[in-house]
């Protein structure tokens, strides 16, 4: 194969020069090319997160902007440093690694130890971004597969749940009675994220219902304090609601404990908009993504943890008893809705493909949320996606126009 | 508004000509008639150096021993005056080029029977396709197909619609918007004598809504012809001839089929105007509208010119500006950017485009994030194609149904990588036309 072919015609200069002075450029049509490039992309996506990142720093203080200032620093050092090594073209100016280095911030608690989104930088651009051939030739999303990579480094002493609870001291939750309370002595204090409390809570109240089960069965307890059927345990899980959940308007404008960026819903939303007007992402995905998550949450049964008549510990699964709009404001929805599961390189590439991978987040979100270890799935669950991009892009292309079906 | 799927929105530029009524460009001292202007079979000199040839004289035909001369067109002396050269010369389809030289005498004498006015109604079907035929007439819009061909359907496939392709969807030409505005009747006129050479049941005009005035002018010119003018939403490329039918009928040509197996036949404003001069005036196809348009010259036009007017006399009209980096041959979508000034109008010219911004040059890796999906309209997937062919790997470029690309540079354009897509579209349709030749060469040794 002549290889001079497949080069793209860039200049290519010819012989006579009349009559312009410089000569002639010979190109393959379009003459004419759209304003878009990737630098552009790339920044207007980080101004874009500029809101939510501005409301992490008003509500967790100053730490969470040296946590992002060692995130943002690392990713486009590792990246410059990388390609400088390789000796190819440096192209941190495009904007790329600053926009992983931001959301690996936003993935992590303001209070996270220096190292953490250190490693997780160093991690997100040379392993994840870079030795798969850099921008575009990445698997998985970098910001994402940091955090990961971050939360199975058990050998730091780093439990996983040491990542989610946060410090929420600037900013005195509206309702949150205890954390009013501790507020006043301590300038920061550590808390659980709404989604981690309503999970300990509901694992505490199991083991709670399964001892004072056994103590029953020892004849220690003349009573069990727990539903016996499932009209009680739509009872319990009420009250437990109001014990252990997060008023709405304090979840949606992000008067909560969670990661950097993903707490201020109502931020991200806005944020959101804007890329859907600039033709950025395309709503199906944020739209089918949350709009799962709230179906299924709703619909998906709770296991509220109970008694049967012989005095057994069991659980009534509770259909259509979730709480939608609690599951979508928590959490990391709205980040990863909005600007992990809409990320070009990693995600399906026709609208069709995209719709198939938002729902397919939506569902291991919420299975991992209610039925898995973790009281977060939508890190795991897009990164899951990510590895089924190429098969959802072999099964949603476009229909060749005029193309007969296969017989 | 009619339209179809998918497509993009580049910016029109269209002002900067729309308005400059069409000039007649005096006949250049010399013209260069390439004797390949069309698809299908290059056309064989009939005139030798030194003979003297007159206006409208045949100087190249199809060499009739050819079996596949039935797809060609007729070449005509666009002056009067003398044969310089037979030679090979510079055209902007080819870097060379059969052509016959001819040195303007400037007695603008026409050859013997030319022009002879015709009644129209006079003819049958077979005396406006002959007509056409003799008068040389190709597809206008850059194509360049012979348009007797296009209107002599095999009898297996009956036309029941004509669509003129009013839309001139390419951004800064107007040589056919002007063609609107200035000859309306004519352009009825020819698209009546297409419609009765095929004998169809509908006429239909489509053209784009940024052109209401010439949409106007050429209802009030049909009314009461059996012609519908319908308005189609500005989008590119809405004049590809798939995509027109598309949208005005919602047939959709079958992929790696024509028009006519839909049963439709498309032309151009242009070759329209070109059919009513060649049938009713009996005038050859000696001349054209081009647009002289773009940010590198001083004084954009519309010109009548004589087919062979070299670039040069069109651009030394409009003046070129200093800093002028990009001369092209049509549109900036799908023309071609030429190395010289120096080669010849020919019959698929709609203008010349000089650019002084050079597009960007530098590529990255595709970063999926499909809008050349979203934009092309033939629902191909470019990014896998660019990437296919950006590693030469010809087998999967096999599966990806390249031979279905229009070439319209959608993709391209919207490709914030700025991958030339187009580019290496064209290295894989080549690739796999010599890979395909050499496996039946082996095969048959």
């Amino acid at each position: 194969m002549p290889d001079e072919e497949a080069k793209p015609a860039a200049a290519e200069p010819t012989e006579e020069a009349a009559p312009a002075a410089p000569p002639l450029l010979v190109t393959t049509s379009p003459h004419v090319l759209s304003a878009e490039n990737i630098p552009r992309i790339m920044w207007t996506v980080s101004a874009t997160l500029m809101p939510a990142f501005a409301w992490a720093v008003y509500a967790f203080g100053p730490r969470a902007l040296l946590t992002t200032g060692i995130a943002v620093a690392s990713a486009v050092a590792t990246e410059a440093i990388w390609q400088k090594l390789r000796g190819r073209p440096v192209t941190v100016s495009d904007g790329s690694a600053f926009l992983s280095g931001l959301l690996v911030a936003f993935v992590f608690p303001s209070h996270a130890p220096w190292y953490v989104p250190l490693t997780a930088s160093i991690f997100a651009m040379a392993i994840v971004k870079q030795l798969f051939g850099g921008l575009g030739c990445n698997v998985w999303n970098p910001a994402l597969m940091g955090r990961a990579f971050v939360l199975a480094c058990g050998t730091w002493g780093m439990a996983a749940n040491a990542f989610w609870p946060t410090a929420f001291g600037y900013l005195k939750p509206a309702r949150d009675k205890a954390a009013a309370a501790t507020a006043q002595e301590v300038d920061a204090t550590t808390g659980a994220t709404p989604l981690s409390k309503l999970k300990d809570g509901l694992r505490d109240f199991k083991g709670e219902v399964a001892k004072q089960a056994r103590e029953f069965k020892d004849g220690r307890r003349k009573t069990v304090l727990a539903p016996h059927n499932a009209r009680e345990a739509r009872e319990a899980l009420r009250e437990f609601r109001e014990a252990h959940g997060t008023p709405l308007d304090d979840l949606y404008f992000g008067r909560t404990g969670g990661c950097i960026g993903e707490v201020n819903a109502c931020f991200l939303f806005l944020g959101g908009i804007v890329l859907v007007f600039l033709n950025y992402i395309k709503w199906q995905v944020p739209v089918l993504f949350i709009g799962t998550v709230a179906l299924l949450s709703w619909m998906l049964p709770v296991n509220v943890p109970g008694v049967n008549a012989a005095g057994d510990a069991t659980s009534y699964a509770l259909w259509f008893a979730g709480e939608p709009l609690a599951e979508v404001f928590a959490g990391g929805l709205f980040l990863g809705a909005f600007y992990m599961a809409t990320d070009m390189v990693t995600s399906p590439v026709t609208t069709k493909g995209q719709a198939v991978f938002a729902i397919g987040c939506a569902l291991f979100t919420v299975l991992i949320r209610r039925y898995g270890g973790y009281p977060e799935g939508v890190c795991y669950a897009i990164l899951l996606m990510n590895t089924a991009t190429p098969i959802i892009n072999r099964y949603t292309r476009m229909k060749v126009f005029g193309q007969r079906e296969k017989k | 508004m009619k339209t179809f799927p998918r497509g993009i929105h580049p910016h029109e530029f269209k002002e900067l000509s729309k308005d400059r009524a069409i000039q007649a460009l005096p006949p250049p001292p010399e013209v260069v008639l390439p004797m390949s202007q069309h698809l299908g079979v290059p056309c064989a000199p009939t005139v030798k150096k030194g003979d003297a040839v007159r206006k409208g004289q045949v100087v190249g035909e199809p060499d009739p021993a050819n079996p596949r001369r039935f797809v060609s067109a007729p070449v005509h002396a666009s002056v009067s005056g003398k044969v310089v050269a037979v030679e090979p010369r510079r055209s902007p389809l080819a870097p060379s080029a059969l052509s016959v030289v001819i040195e303007n005498d400037g007695q603008e004498a026409w050859a013997d029977g030319v022009p002879a006015e015709t009644e129209p109604a006079t003819l049958d079907a077979v005396g406006i396709k002959t007509r056409i035929q003799a008068a040389g007439i190709v597809g206008m819009g850059g194509a360049g197909f012979p348009t007797h061909v296009k209107i002599s359907p095999p009898p297996e496939k009956p036309i029941d619609t004509l669509i003129l392709n009013a839309a001139e969807c390419e951004p800064y030409l107007t040589c056919d918007y002007r063609l609107m505005l200035e000859h309306p009747a004519e352009l009825v006129e020819g698209l009546l004598l297409l419609a009765k050479a095929l004998g169809v049941k509908e006429t239909l005009i489509g053209i784009e809504a940024n052109k209401l005035d010439a949409y106007e002018l050429l209802r009030t010119a049909s009314e009461g012809k059996g012609i519908r003018v319908e308005v189609c939403r500005v989008k590119y490329p809405q004049g590809a001839e798939k995509q027109l039918i598309y949208a005005l009928t919602r047939r959709k040509v079958p992929a790696g089929g024509l028009p006519l197996d839909v049963g439709i036949v498309v032309q151009n404003v242009a070759t329209a105007f070109a059919v009513r001069e060649a049938v009713r005036a009996g005038k050859p196809l000696i001349e054209r509208v081009a647009t002289v348009t773009g940010d590198g010259v001083a004084r954009p036009a519309n010109f009548l010119v004589r087919l062979g007017t070299p670039f040069r006399a069109l651009l030394d009209a409009s003046g070129v500006l200093d800093g002028a980096r990009k001369i092209i041959a049509g549109g900036p979508m799908m023309g071609i950017a030429q190395g010289s000034v120096d080669v010849p109008v020919v019959k698929g010219t709609s203008g010349i485009l000089v650019l002084r911004e050079a597009a960007a040059a530098e590529w990255r890796a595709c970063i999926s994030c499909g809008r050349c999906v979203a934009s092309c309209p033939m629902g191909l997937m470019p990014n896998e194609v660019s990437i296919a062919c950006e590693a030469q790997n010809l087998d999967v470029m096999g599966t990806l149904s390249i031979a279905d690309c229009c070439e319209c540079g959608c993709c391209a354009y919207a490709c914030p990588a700025k991958r030339p897509i187009v580019h290496w579209i064209k290295w894989g349709k080549a690739a796999l036309a010599r890979r395909k030749a050499l496996q039946q060469k082996q095969k048959a040794s």
